[in-house]
């Protein structure tokens, strides 16, 4: 079974690196290769239509995965320039390997309280209220051990008045944003780039936690246009439109060009 | 060797087959790579099953005692409407459990259209085991009406018209003659009903959330594994002792509900 399991995975890498050699092959035209988070799916075609007008022969192709199993697929040999991690962990595995020549932390996001655009919650102090319902994500999913530490850090008598309130604890961070959505709870636990994308809804911050941080890195095959890329991202120019989906830009200063 | 005219017998055993393996596969894999023995001990998966033995108990209830009266009404007319809320019941049975769950919000949640009704009356039911229940019997009881009527349509009415004519009431008719006539068929459907409320999950999901102990029924759990670190390995061990569990009960429900001699 397990052997079995292995196999069929092997198999799907070599099937998933030949189309990627493939296309490789056929774009001689100096494109840059990009793997990119899947969390940045919304918003990355519009930072690369902006860089598109800054260098007009700019050319890209981009594919989008979990970081985990994208940083799996360069270190295993697949081709990419650039590589757009949800964490620092994925950049720090292959850095170790050599695959990563430089990197850089461009954006966060973080755990946020969302509530109704006229919802009479301000801070996290309203949660407490009795009659309000909350949905979080369960313990053992990632935005649910986010909201765990984030409610370790409140005040015991606070976090006890929560937990009071929530009706369920969910197992994706998109299954919590729809009990918002559909009216049936008045405070979630979500990311604060689930928010941005939502209208009729505002975010609370909820102090204590660390944020997630994304890092690009230039692999060894990257050259100048990757480089290039990388530091628009993470400069001036990109700040607007990260800033409209949610993320919040790091390092601005370095990353200026 | 079977002889020239048995080697139809290949087509059953072949199907037999079919759904044998992918049980022992998911049971194998659980045993190896999962961990089940922790999953045995843990009290989430306890409350679980008990939350969904419970509630699929009293879904396969509240389908008996409504679903039985619905059916033989159905099946004793001859009216258009009837034919009609014969269709409307097997629909649920084509939805997508989630859009089952989005339906029943639509109406009973808190923004659904009985929403400020039911608030006024003080029932607030999503995220309740009520809910459970609600979402569960929407799901599988049309299973259990199907089977009832499909048994009470079969039957020939001159049964009950002689037990009439030599006096015996309603009630007792109906205790006496009919439900022995039909007893198969409602067995049957209620084996089928309260498997599907066991395994009930999307619905589930949407109406009543996924709260350990009060709305988290062992689907839910297995979802909940499914998604979390532990993540395949964790599921499929808490999968397999549902399985195990489904096993042992639908063995003693066959047992129960199959008079002996009744198939012979």
């Amino acid at each position: 079974m397990n052997a079995a399991f292995r196999g069929l995975r092997s198999l799907l890498f070599v099937v998933a690196a030949a189309a990627v050699l493939a296309s490789a092959c056929g774009e001689g035209d100096g494109s840059v290769r990009v793997f990119a988070a899947s969390s940045l799916q919304d918003v990355l075609p519009k930072l690369l239509g902006a860089y598109a007008e800054t260098d007009e022969g700019a050319r890209f192709e981009v594919q989008y995965g979990g970081s985990q199993s994208l940083a799996t697929q360069i270190e295993l040999g697949a081709d990419a320039d650039l590589f757009l991690s949800a964490n620092a962990a994925q950049i720090e595995r292959l850095e170790v390997e050599d695959h990563i020549e430089w990197q850089i932390s461009f954006v966060s996001n973080c755990l946020v309280i969302a509530v109704d655009e006229d919802s009479s919650i301000a801070t996290i102090d309203g949660l407490g209220a009795s009659g309000v319902r909350i949905a979080l994500g369960a313990s053992d999913v990632p935005v649910g051990a986010l909201t765990d530490l984030a409610l370790a850090m409140l005040d015991p008598s606070l976090a006890e008045a929560i937990r009071a309130n929530v009706v369920t604890e969910d197992p994706n961070v998109r299954v919590v944003l729809s009990r918002l959505e559909l009216g049936e709870v008045e405070a979630v636990f979500v990311y604060s780039t689930d928010v941005a994308v939502l209208e009729d809804v505002r975010a609370i911050e909820v102090g204590g936690v660390e944020p997630n941080v994304y890092v690009g890195g230039v692999t060894s095959e990257g050259g100048d246009a990757a480089a290039s890329l990388l530091a628009f991202l993470a400069g001036h120019e990109a700040v607007p439109i990260w800033e409209a989906a949610g993320f919040e830009p790091l390092n601005v200063a370095v990353g200026a060009r | 060797m079977p002889s020239r005219n048995q080697w139809w017998i290949l087509l059953p055993a072949l199907f037999g087959v079919f759904f044998l393996l992918p049980l022992l596969g998911l049971v194998w894999f659980g045993l190896t790579d999962g961990d089940v023995a922790s999953e045995l001990r843990s009290s989430n998966t306890w409350d679980a099953l008990r939350l969904s033995v419970l509630t699929a108990t009293m879904t396969l209830m509240l389908a008996i005692v409504l679903g039985t009266p619905l059916a033989y009404l159905l099946a004793a007319s001859e009216a258009g409407w009837a034919r009609l809320t014969a269709t409307l019941l097997d629909l649920p049975l084509v939805l997508p459990p989630v859009v089952s769950g989005i339906a029943l919000l639509t109406v009973f949640g808190r923004r659904g259209y009985l929403g400020d009704p039911l608030a006024d009356a003080g029932i607030g039911l999503s995220f309740t085991t009520a809910a459970v229940v609600i979402a569960q019997l929407f799901v599988a009881a049309p299973y259990y009406v199907r089977a009832a009527y499909a048994g009470f349509a079969a039957m020939d009415p001159r049964f009950e018209g002689v037990a009439y004519t030599l006096g015996l009431s309603r009630w007792r008719t109906f205790r006496t003659v009919t439900l022995p006539l039909v007893w198969p068929a409602l067995a049957g459907g209620a084996v089928l009903c309260w498997a599907r409320a066991l395994g009930e999950l999307g619905a589930t999901l949407l109406f009543a959330g996924s709260l350990p102990g009060r709305t988290q029924t062992m689907p839910l759990a297995i979802l909940s594994a499914f998604e979390s670190s532990a993540g395949l390995a964790g599921a499929v061990s808490i999968a397999v002792i549902l399985v195990a569990f489904a096993l042992v009960l639908m063995l003693l429900l066959h047992r129960a509900t199959t008079p002996s001699g009744a198939y012979r």
